[in-house]
């Protein structure tokens, strides 16, 4: 097993290092591979289980996306070998067509998947998130400044119960082609969500029925699908 | 001409305060919105203070607000604040009207001395321009607001005026080059040769050179990314100091261009260093030699220690200001609670429970707070209290921290319950803003706790 993590050492706001905490207690067997903003991708000349990319600044975005264009291809081709990809917050807007800056400008993305990105600085689109997974209810947190858009929603990952999706207009969250993960759902998703988490590590791999710490989780879990259901807790806080 | 809308404000938002005060309330912030109410655009029409002194970053603008301001009400200057209101736009104004004329056309006091949010900065400085503006440090926040630090920076160099003079800490080299175009005096704690540095933190804000991306070489890390740096490939480092200070024999020896002086010390920790330097350095660009800061700041009363303790029967018990949602700030007390192993410890850990009326909480922010520093034989009890206490369990257990030693209650109150008076002998009570009562009623049943239970 063999986890990349792209630029943690930036790429990893708003919690998402809660992520990778319990990625690595889960598999203590698994090499970690993590991949500075100068280095070359592990990706690139060797195999990989899973990459994961977490959110990180505007500026860092743009850095990002020279960084990683040499390798479209062959981020296109793990994509289609089902490579797991997990990709959160605003890590996403990288693998699309383009991101607009307030005053229209535009940076192009590693176009691979047809959506866009826009920014709307200083307003910050904050949510809590309840939604659904082949009937298994997630939660889960937004704090960004972009929104996405798509021409088509055919590959959304899940529908939102309360909260919003991509973008404000749609409850269809985050993408999902073959085995890449795109979610606006920050860290510690994986955290707050042990059921699935269970579910998508098994993917991986993950042999025993129970996660480090699962009741623990599960518990905290529970009080928080009762109160991201309770219309008494305001949902853009 | 002002307009007769903000003349109608500026007096009704001013009766508003007075009546507020005859019925013994504070009235900082309601005021404010009253004039914005009446007048959206209220603060463009402010007298410009005769001098005005902002200060911003994101810890220790309510402790440099309230030296600098004593200090110069101690010497002779008529001064209006809002060190005991709020810091964003509503509290603002409330200052700028009690530092003005009944109509608001000028200002009548020496100084006006404002503290001011990081994020409200394009609100208030293209209107109210900073004569002086302290920046303190720049470190990321909360999530909800303040999203990132490069974010914060563009709002500030978006707002500060060309003119303004910036006081900035040398050894944060985010902040200290901000507006790179502005005058600046900096300050810097020299590194002791025995220093600890603290490179263990789950987060570092300023890894790559913001000129040319390389990996930026730490040449002496305080903490996070406090210390002093250079870059490998450029000439990117942090700034040579116009004060220097280093502390010796816990007293702060400062030294300018000119002369060198001894300070007595606000606390021991670096940060408040940090913010005693901030105020010297001010006071220093105000004219005053360092002989004449230190005589102004010998006179006063100030609270050696950000810390609230007191000692009872051998136990000793300490509020500190967490800040919720600010991993920096909490991890910075979790640093400090690491280093008392002389001391057998309990942590209680409250929540805001005021905002659980209507607001969950993102607790992201867990995720980059050195719980690890908690994970030490003398922390013998973390004890959670109110709405968030399942995650904490959560975070406590991720971090490795041995189950058996944190308890919980719904109830944040009942947490003192917790507190086993046989094991341990340092209590630290971690509150955030809102919830300063609650820490000092935690307190206070401790402190009979103790009366009773233990024996001397
Ligand atoms: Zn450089």
């Amino acid at each position: 097993m063999i986890i990349e993590m792209l630029y943690p050492e930036i790429a990893s706001l708003y919690g998402e290092k809660g992520n990778l905490d319990i990625l690595k207690l889960s598999f203590p067997e698994a090499l970690f591979i993590m991949t500075k903003l100068n280095d070359e991708p592990y990706f690139a000349k060797h195999e990989v289980d899973l990459i994961v990319m977490g959110p990180t600044s505007e500026d860092f975005q743009k850095v990002i996306i020279k960084r990683l264009s040499p390798y479209i291809n062959r981020i296109q081709s793990l994509v289609n070998q089902n490579v797991h990809f997990w990709i959160t917050g605003n890590a996403m807007d990288i693998f699309g067509a383009y991101i607009e800056d307030e005053e229209g400008n535009r940076v192009l993305g590693l176009g691979m998947f047809d959506y866009h990105a826009c920014l709307y600085r200083p307003k910050r689109f904050n949510s809590y998130v309840l939604g659904k997974i082949d009937e298994m209810e997630v939660v889960g947190f937004k704090s960004q400044f972009s929104q996405i858009f798509s021409s088509q929603n055919i590959h959304s990952w899940f529908k939102v119960v309360r909260g919003f999706g991509l973008n404000e207009k749609t409850m269809d969250e985050g993408f999902k082609i073959n085995n890449f993960i795109g979610t606006q759902c920050l860290g510690p998703f994986w955290i707050l969500n042990p059921d699935f988490t269970l579910n998508y590590f098994k993917e991986l791999g993950y042999v025993k029925e129970e996660l480090p710490y699962h009741k623990e989780m599960l518990e905290a879990y529970q009080q928080r699908v009762i109160e991201f259901k309770n219309e008494k807790y305001i949902n853009y806080p | 001409m002002k307009p007769i809308r903000y003349t109608i404000a500026f007096v009704v938002s001013r009766l508003t305060i007075i009546a507020l005060r005859r019925l013994g309330r504070n009235g900082t912030h309601f005021p404010g919105a009253v004039a914005m109410r009446l007048c959206p655009d209220f603060i463009k029409h402010l007298p410009q203070p005769k001098k005005l002194i902002a200060i911003t970053g994101t810890n220790g603008k309510t402790t440099v607000t309230n030296l600098v301001s004593d200090v110069l009400m101690n010497a002779g200057y008529t001064l209006s604040n809002n060190a005991m209101g709020s810091n964003i736009q509503e509290g603002i104004i409330v200052t700028a009207i009690l530092a003005s004329s009944f109509f608001g056309d000028r200002s009548v006091v020496d100084v006006v001395v404002l503290e001011v949010d990081e994020r409200i900065s394009p609100r208030i400085y293209p209107y109210l321009k900073p004569d002086i503006l302290i920046v303190t440090n720049l470190f990321r926040d909360s999530y909800r607001r303040n999203a990132h630090v490069e974010f914060i920076q563009m709002m500030l160099e978006q707002a500060i005026p060309s003119h303004t003079q910036l006081i900035v800490n040398a050894d944060d080299p985010i902040s200290s080059y901000i507006c790179p175009g502005n005058p600046r005096i900096s300050f810097s704690l020299k590194a002791l040769e025995d220093e600890e540095q603290i490179k263990d933190s789950r987060i570092v804000d300023l890894i790559y050179c913001p000129k040319c991306q390389s990996e930026l070489v730490y040449d002496f890390q305080r903490y996070h990314h406090i210390g002093q740096v250079h870059c490998p490939h450029c000439d990117f480092k942090s700034m040579k100091a116009d004060l220097e200070a280093v502390v010796i024999n816990q007293k702060l020896s400062v030294k300018n261009k000119e002369q060198s002086l001894v300070f007595d010390v606000l606390g021991y920790n670096p940060t408040d260093h940090y913010n005693l330097l901030a105020s010297i350095a001010l006071f220093n660009v105000l004219g005053f030699d360092l002989e004449a800061i230190q005589v102004e700041l010998n006179k006063l009363k100030i609270v050696k220690t950000r810390f609230d303790q007191v000692e009872i029967k051998g136990k000793q018990i300490t509020i500190m200001m967490t800040k919720d949602q600010n991993p920096i700030a909490t991890s910075r007390i979790f640093d400090y609670i690491r280093h008392q192993s002389n001391r057998r410890s309990a942590l209680i850990l409250i929540n805001e429970n005021s905002e659980h009326h209507t607001l969950s909480e993102n607790n992201a922010w867990y995720y980059d707070t050195d719980f690890e520093y908690l994970n030490k034989d003398h922390v013998l009890q973390i004890i959670g209290g109110g709405h968030r206490i399942l995650d904490l369990k959560v975070k406590i257990a991720l971090t490795g921290i041995p189950l058996e030693r944190y308890q919980s209650t719904w109830n944040e109150l009942d947490t003192a319950k917790l507190v086993d008076l046989s094991l341990v002998d340092a209590i630290y009570i971690l509150n955030g803003t809102k919830n300063i009562p609650e820490a000092k009623q935690i307190r206070k049943d401790l402190i009979e706790r103790i009366e009773v239970e233990v024996h001397a």
